[in-house]
């Protein structure tokens, strides 16, 4: 373990034919909810191409991870104020071959193992529906998402 | 900062703008993943890498968790309640703690096991759990002084680390193979039980043979069988012409992502059972 960990970190992140013992995680395109007018709800596809989220994951080839969201109810601002979001059971899919048209939809509320295929990298896709109420106070909305991606396989 | 917007609330406008869930900017490398310790080496290192745009602070904490399956055959990582004595958890020293890794660059993270005086032989299990996030920074002011509204990412990493005192040997016996086709699926939930003092850590080979013997079908799984390992697979086997077949497993030690010194090497094991598709 002594010498492949002395190795550069990017010769040994997707070696072939070697132990590949990286396992990494890119935000890769934003969830993107668009312009949106107060008091009208905006529901964006995982499936699409400019808006879905995109969360590329890489490791040892065959491997399974456990992904799990912690998704937030709503942005949170002044005095209370929120701006909810919604994530539906299929608003999250996976792509092993890194194709937004070949997705299998998953719950981003519920744990999920995904097998990383061959070359070791695959696609999570990620859609949901924003709720922006009629009017909103002046201020700061933050909000947190966690992403778990656990290794499976040892 | 784009990728720290969610998006903007122009307050006289009404209009929303968009900005992150996944930020674009976030990227992390954790390696190895998985660890192994034992009392002559009792220490390692694990490497960050931040190929972002934006600084990262990474922190660590330990938990004593494996991977076993639920009723319904799903893999899971549990946490058992309590204390156990196959947990490592209290006596791995993870320094430092929290890091920040800038754009671009890489950090280490040193990890000792330090068991105490009087443990048992065996192995000893627990999950280090890197949590990534961006430095938190000022939201970035608008045109305007409306509303404006971020959402941070998160990511977190759960890695395996094992730590053998004295000797420490695995094996894994089979029970319960019964095939079934549902549907255009071939549905196999094998019964796997640990034997000797350490994980199973291994591969196993699921091989659908004619009844001329010739291979028509093949998948290779990853165990980890810490305690019992129940899990469903479901293949597909559409497209097999009806007849009789055989379904062969076998496991072994030989996973190319483990190094050869970290694996705990036995005998493969084989077990085969009648398939009919009808």
């Amino acid at each position: 373990m002594a010498a492949l960990l002395g190795a550069p970190l990017e010769a040994q992140e997707f070696p072939s034919g070697a132990p590949g013992r990286s396992l990494r995680v890119d935000g890769q395109q934003e969830l993107y909810f668009g312009e949106l007018l107060t008091g009208l709800p905006s529901a964006v596809l995982r499936n699409d191409p400019v808006r879905a989220g995109r969360i590329q994951i890489s490791g040892e080839r065959h491997s399974d991870v456990l992904v799990s969201f912690l998704l937030p109810a709503g942005l949170f601002g002044p005095g209370g104020a929120d701006v909810p979001l919604v994530f539906g059971p299929t608003d999250a899919g996976w792509s092993p071959d890194r194709d937004i048209g070949l997705q299998v939809a998953f719950d981003p509320a519920a744990p999920t193992v995904l097998e990383l295929p061959n070359n070791g990298r695959g696609l999570i896709f990620l859609g949901g529906t924003a709720l922006p109420a009629g009017s909103l106070p002046a201020g700061d909305y933050l909000a947190n998402v966690t992403l778990t991606i656990s290794y499976l396989g040892n | 900062m784009k990728h720290r917007t969610l998006f903007r609330i122009l307050a006289w406008t009404a209009l929303l703008q968009a900005g992150s869930l996944a930020s674009e900017a976030l990227a992390i490398v954790v390696a190895p993943t998985a660890i192994y310790l034992r009392d002559g080496d009792p220490a390692e290192v694990i490497h960050l890498f931040n190929s972002s745009t934006e600084v990262e602070e990474v922190t660590v904490e330990t938990a004593f968790g494996y991977p076993a399956t639920n009723d319904e055959g799903s893999l899971r990582l549990v946490y058992p309640d309590g204390e156990d004595d196959r947990s490592a958890a209290d006596w791995i020293q993870v320094l430092p703690r929290r890091i920040e890794v800038p754009p671009g660059e890489r950090r280490a993270l040193r990890i000792l096991a330090r068991p105490p005086a009087g443990t048992p032989e065996g192995e000893y299990w627990t999950r280090l759990i890197l949590t990534s996030r961006g430095r938190k920074l000022p939201v970035e002011g608008a045109e305007s002084p409306g509303i404006q509204v971020g959402l941070g990412l998160t990511v977190r990493t759960v890695i395996a680390l094992t730590y053998r005192h004295g000797k420490v040997t695995t094996g894994v016996t089979v029970a319960g193979l019964a095939p079934e086709i549902v549907g255009d699926s071939l549905v196999v939930r094998p019964d796997l039980r640990r034997e000797g003092n350490g994980a199973y850590i291994g591969r196993m080979d699921v091989t659908l043979v004619d009844a001329r013997g010739e291979t028509v079908r093949s998948w290779e799984e990853q165990v980890a069988v810490y305690r019992s390992y129940h899990r469903r697979y479901a293949y597909s086997v559409e497209g097999l012409a009806p007849g009789e077949y055989r379904l062969h497993l076998r496991l072994g030690t030989d996973r190319e992502d483990i190094a050869q010194e970290d694996r705990l090497s036995t005998p493969p094991v084989e077990v085969s059972a009648p398939v009919v598709v009808p």
